[in-house]
């Protein structure tokens, strides 16, 4: 086990340094410059202000330095946001984006894996082609579509929840938002959960716990269901992936201070260090659920720990 | 001899191939022909459907701002500059097709290149190769794509490019799985015997084996570039109006969309369509090509 971690570290590792690579120089290929804004500077002040933050210095050379300071934990100070630090900003506006995600990534977990049961139960019947029905439409409707579709319908028409707004986090604000984010991941998690399923059921262990006499909700819990999560848990990580894609649309469609309003925003305002410190964190998130991923596979899956 | 070889010829059974099996597996798949068929129609109504209506797509008309659909000659209405929502969703439809189409042909190419070599070669070739595939695919791409669209503009070009080489890696993976089955297969065996290059074989014999589960996978991925293209479009990075693309008419129509929900609807219903159909193609396709489902 401890092997397996240090040999996923050992390739996290040069990936997120790939990652701040690629952004950092990107970033810098972008013309114009975080200070050219409305108000036009007078191109004297316009060098210094470059100057005071090292912006004059050759690239290779501001690569380094960026580097280093990231190596200590400091991401550098905000150039858009006053006197705030990148590490402010993200501190600020991470908590909106984590509670969003993780709601939807349990909402989602919870949701899919009781439909692909029931699914898989009744395999062929009606109840099973309705859930691969709403799997297949919450796979081909986007989260753009969805978010608008739902405002309208719940929010402008019907007036049961609030249009948009985070409200310090209130259930209302927090139905639609999460309800968006997940039904994707619902898709897919019922159709991995209801295959793993139809096989598992299939299969002499079950075959066996059934011989025994045992009742059958402890067959379909006990027996069945656990070899049928591992292409779930497996899929964490992608589904991370997409819940922070999808937390893009959301929080702007929802007007919610998370991170994902932000990074479009600073990204075209070329708030430099805002931008990469986003990315950062995200590669990071998403190299950690990776690993989780794994290790949560190994400790279910005794052939995968041997190999 | 020749009186032998005529009279085997007429006696062997026709064989069927297996695309003929395929075919008919397919075409006996309801939902995947409904998919053909509404693609199809997509399809024409992409290709012909912006030179047969009567508005044209950028066309603005200060006297039809928000008029309703079947009013003002707008079958389906108009937008907030009165422009026509028919033509603007036809021409959307044609940008997001042909995104979806030319991405995901770039997508093939490079990923069966590489798939391919890597597969072919072997080795530690293999295993840089593939590793690097493994590293690309735990990048956060979609940061990377909005980043390549901030820092370059907007362009159509641009965006196929960038989309397209998010999407080899899946295919790369697939190709190469594929490509190390077939290497060890008795023609490619005899094709070395006979003295072919390694080139040579991989384009003759490899790559036309590889068909079947290739095209499965671009059916799938050309929804996944349009979602990609809509996706950049509905954040303001896609397309640039007043050229429309499915994405940025939904998004402009989220926006208007309490005063005419219809300028959200419909391009969200195309949109629909078009996923959806592509999707039930490609399970059929994935069915028919599929021998262990049998």
């Amino acid at each position: 086990m401890l092997g397996l971690i240090a040999r996923r570290l050992f390739t996290a590792l040069p990936t997120l340094f790939l990652v701040i690579t690629a952004a950092f120089f990107l970033m810098r290929a972008a013309p114009g410059n975080p200070f050219q804004g409305e108000r036009q500077l007078p191109p004297e002040i316009e060098a210094r202000v470059m100057a005071k933050y090292g912006f004059d210095r050759p690239l290779i050379v501001q690569y380094g330095t960026y580097l280093a300071d990231v190596a200590h934990g400091d991401l550098g100070p905000s150039l858009k946001y006053k006197d705030k630090s990148v590490g402010d900003v993200l501190k600020e506006n991470f908590g909106v984006s984590l509670v969003l995600g993780l709601s939807a990534l349990i909402v989602a977990g919870v949701t899919g894996i009781a439909l692909g049961i029931a699914a898989a139960l009744r395999q062929n019947r009606s109840a099973d082609y309705l859930v691969m029905a709403v799997a297949v439409a919450g796979v081909c409707i986007p989260t753009f579509v969805t978010a608008p579709l739902l405002v309208l319908l719940f929010a402008s028409t019907l007036q049961w929840l609030p249009n948009a707004g985070w409200n310090n986090g209130a259930l209302p604000n927090l139905i639609l938002p999460v309800a968006v984010l997940a039904l994707p991941q619902i898709a897919i998690i019922s159709r991995l959960v209801r295959a793993g399923m139809i096989e598992s059921l299939r299969s002499n262990f079950v075959r066996t716990a059934r011989a025994k006499g045992l009742p059958d909700c402890r067959v379909v819990l006990r027996h069945a269901l656990p070899p049928a999560l591992i292409p779930v848990v497996t899929y964490l990580g992608p589904a991370c992936a997409g819940l922070l894609t999808g937390s893009l649309i959301v929080e702007r469609v929802f007007a919610l201070p998370g991170l994902g309003k932000f990074f479009v925003i600073s990204a075209l305002q070329r708030d430099y260090t805002v931008v990469m410190g986003m990315v950062i964190v995200y590669a990071a998130l998403i190299l950690a659920l990776n690993l989780l991923s794994d290790l949560i596979v190994a400790a279910l899956d005794p052939r995968v720990r041997l190999s | 001899m020749s009186r032998t070889a005529i009279l085997l010829a007429a006696a062997a059974p026709r064989g069927r191939s297996l695309w003929d099996d395929a075919r008919a597996r397919l075409l006996g798949n309801r939902a995947a022909v409904a998919g053909l068929f509404v693609l199809a129609l997509l399809f024409l109504a992409a290709v012909f459907g912006p030179a047969l209506t009567p508005w044209r797509f950028d066309a603005v008309n200060k006297n039809d701002v928000w008029a309703d659909p079947l009013t003002h000659g707008h079958i389906l209405g108009a937008d907030s500059l009165g422009r026509d929502l028919l033509a603007r969703t036809l021409m959307g439809l044609r940008v997001s097709l042909a995104v979806g189409v030319v991405a995901t042909f770039v997508s093939l190419v490079i990923g069966i290149a590489w798939g391919t070599t890597a597969g072919y070669v072997g080795g530690r070739v293999d295993e840089a190769m593939m590793r690097i595939v493994d590293v690309l695919f735990s990048l956060p791409f979609v940061f990377f794509v909005i980043l390549l669209m901030v820092a370059f503009g907007s362009s159509i070009v641009l965006m196929f490019l960038a989309i397209g080489a998010v999407e080899w890696l899946t295919m790369a993976r697939i190709v190469r799985g594929q490509t190390r089955a077939l290497k060890s297969r008795e023609f490619v065996e005899a094709a070395r015997a006979a003295g072919l290059t390694a080139h040579q074989i991989v384009l003759r014999h490899i790559v036309p084996n590889l068909l079947g589960p290739v095209v499965v996978y671009v059916t799938l991925t050309i929804p996944g570039v349009i979602l990609a293209e809509s996706f950049l479009s509905f954040l303001g990075l896609g397309v640039r109006p007043p050229m429309a693309s499915l994405g940025s008419l939904i998004a402009n129509g989220a926006q208007d969309m309490e005063l005419a929900p219809w300028l959200l609807i419909d391009p969200a219903l195309i949109m629909a369509a078009t996923l959806m159909s592509f999707n039930f193609i490609g399970d059929g396709l994935r069915d028919a090509l599929d021998p262990k489902d049998r």
